[in-house]
């Protein structure tokens, strides 16, 4: 399917016979940030795993660029999650968890000291390169692991809750650094109990409801 | 190397570092009680070898002997025996005397011939056993007898039947049948004598000497061997279903990471194992390292294999560790590292020699005791574990997308 844009058909999972999910459509074209909303259970973490190939679905399919979700090795290079939780090694510092997560991700060491040289002067993480994740605030630990989930410039990029915890001027830097991404045409799918904060955000709200998409209103 | 095979070695690299890189100082901290233990170890040992120690460097066996049948027969068992080279002392007791001894510990086995042994025998009906009292005081030493007699005992009874053919077809042709009797029996157990005469079960058989210092010594490099497969699992379970292993799966996918747990593992396995081998072979112990380190290094990642398929099981952590601890357990009480597997009644031992462990203790145990190295059907024996403890790796350690 020869198509830019992320396209979502019929997504359903099931937790020990408990609907998590069901029956999930939406597109979403390159250049546009799409906000997930709902209550605690409603499924938003749960479908971006999904589109994130950590979990695997139990029906419905995705692509995006033309590339199914099945297709794990084409898929995740292209994709950048950035997980609920922090998921940092608290004993690295900002610079050598960017080192790892580089390295992780298979880039060369040119490409690792261009990503270090980058980071020298990113505003999200330049002022505390030097220091441990464990000694970061909230929101400096939020901007590491935001920076990490965009190494490799994904063109999708899922982001679970990634402003919980982070203070206002944490949120502003990571909203601007949003805003340039889908400048760029990078398709942007972010989750969050704040709807204001998304509202500003997003081309578009999803609302889930007990895993089920409810119609826009 | 394409981009794909470039791209999945850096990942290993990576994770290969973050495993190591937070025990590096306990890492060498290790290394230096290692050296120290195997320079005290190899002291030790070299001296127990050498007969200069304070245990015992061979097995013997001090017995008492009643002999109620007063017969020719009694007389040559008891010339029999003090020529055995591991008797060490044979007492001739009456059956009161014997048993004082054996309670006193100062006999480990008692033999007791019965009255009219001969006549019985040479009538090939004999109604009382020839008997044995072991000392349950001394279990090794007991243990080891034990298989003696009954090694003993199975050549005996066919021995006995070509005999007792022989002894009829004599009688035939000397006329004289007391004489005849008494001559063939008499030419028949000096010929059964000379035969076990040659120690064909002790010296040259399957059954080696014991010597506690190298069992404990053969035990410790098992254990050594066995125990970073516990830090694989302990770095399986630290990541285990979080989303730092979601991270680490997307990053670069879960097979450079189960590999760098497993090298990981292999780094603290060098750090444990080198030194102890590098000490025994400088102290003439082994001849060569790479064979036993080859036998070390299969305990080694069978256990490996086993604890990341145990790491992925869904379970708490501490439920999981736990298992792994047991199944180490198992390991060291199958492969004889708590008590020698001579100790095991024969369906234990037929049962235990199919474990992993196993082979790697007697191996070693063997290259030890006779200053060798460690054969290929050692090292055949020991890596049949590999195959299916790597399958279960395969099916059940990797993390899957569900």
């Amino acid at each position: 399917m020869a198509n830019d844009k992320l396209l979502v058909r019929g997504l359903g999972k099931e937790w020990a016979a408990h609907k998590v999910l069901t029956d999930i459509h939406f597109e979403q074209p390159p250049g546009t940030i799409y906000g997930i909303t709902g209550d605690n259970g409603a499924g938003k973490s749960t479908l971006l795993k999904i589109l994130a190939t950590v979990l695997k679905q139990d029906e419905g399919q995705a692509w995006f660029q033309g590339i199914s979700i099945g297709d794990l090795g084409a898929w995740r290079p292209i994709t950048g999650y950035v997980p609920q939780d922090l998921a940092l090694d608290g004993r690295l510092r900002v610079r050598e968890t960017l080192n790892f997560w580089a390295a992780a991700r298979g880039f060369s060491r040119d490409v690792r000291k261009e990503v270090l040289k980058v980071a020298a002067s990113d505003p999200l993480i330049s002022d505390f390169l030097e220091k441990t994740v464990r000694d970061c605030s909230g929101g400096m630990a939020r901007r590491v692991s935001l920076v990490v989930g965009l190494l490799g410039d994904p063109a999708l990029l899922l982001l679970d809750e990634p402003f919980a915890g982070a203070d206002q001027a944490s949120r502003k830097l990571m909203m601007e650094r949003l805003d340039i991404l889908r400048s760029r045409g990078r398709t942007i799918l972010i989750s969050s109990h704040e709807a204001d904060l998304l509202g500003k955000l997003s081309n578009r709200i999803l609302h889930l409801e007990e895993g089920r998409l409810l119609p826009p209103s | 190397m394409n981009g794909r095979a470039a791209r999945w070695f850096r990942a290993f690299g990576a994770y290969l570092k973050g495993e190591l890189r937070p025990s590096l100082v306990f890492l060498a901290l290790t290394l230096a009680a290692v050296i120290l233990l195997s320079a005290l170890v190899s002291r030790m040992a070299r001296q127990a070898s050498e007969g200069g120690g304070d245990l015992p460097a061979d097995f013997s066996v001090s017995a008492s002997l009643v002999d109620e049948d007063q017969s020719f027969l009694g007389r040559l068992v008891v010339e029999y025996f003090q020529d055995m080279p591991y008797i060490s002392q044979l007492h001739l007791d009456s059956y009161e005397k014997a048993m004082e001894r054996l309670a006193n510990d100062e006999v480990i086995v008692v033999l007791r011939l019965p009255p009219d042994l001969f006549e019985e025998a040479r009538t090939g009906s004999q109604r009382d056993p020839i008997e044995f009292w072991l000392n349950p005081r001394m279990p090794a030493e007991s243990g080891q007898i034990g298989i003696i007699v009954r090694q003993y005992s199975a050549s005996f009874n066919y021995l006995y039947g070509s005999v007792f053919g022989y002894q009829k077809f004599y009688v035939d042709l000397g006329g004289d049948e007391d004489e005849s009797w008494e001559k063939t029996t008499a030419h028949s157990f000096n010929a059964l004598a000379s035969y076990f005469g040659r120690n064909r079960y002790v010296a040259t058989g399957d059954l080696l000497s014991f010597n506690l210092l190298l069992h404990v010594l053969s035990g410790l490099l098992l254990v050594f061997a066995s125990l970073p497969a516990m830090g694989v699992l302990a770095a399986t379970l630290r990541t285990a279903r979080t989303p730092y292993e979601d991270r680490l799966l997307l990053s670069g996918g879960y097979g450079p990471l189960m590999l760098a747990r497993l090298f990981s593992g292999f780094a603290w396995w060098l750090v444990l194992i080198l030194p102890l081998l590098l000490f025994l072979k400088a102290g003439g112990l082994l001849t060569s390292i790479l064979p036993a380190a080859l036998l070390l290094l299969s305990v080694f990642l069978t256990a490996s294999f086993l604890m990341l398929a145990v790491g992925r099981i869904r379970a708490p952590e501490v439920t999981l560790l736990q298992s792994g601890w047991f199944i180490l357990f198992i390991f060291f009480l199958l492969g004889g590292v708590l008590y020698p597997p001579t100790l095991f009644p024969p369906w234990l031992d037929r049962a235990a020699s199919l474990t992993p462990a196993y082979p790697v203790m007697e191996g070693i145990y063997r290259a030890l005791y006779l200053k060798t190295s460690p054969g290929m059907e050692d090292l055949l024996l020991a890596a049949r574990s590999l195959i299916p403890a790597g399958f279960l790796a395969f099916i059940f350690g990797r993390r899957r997308v569900s």
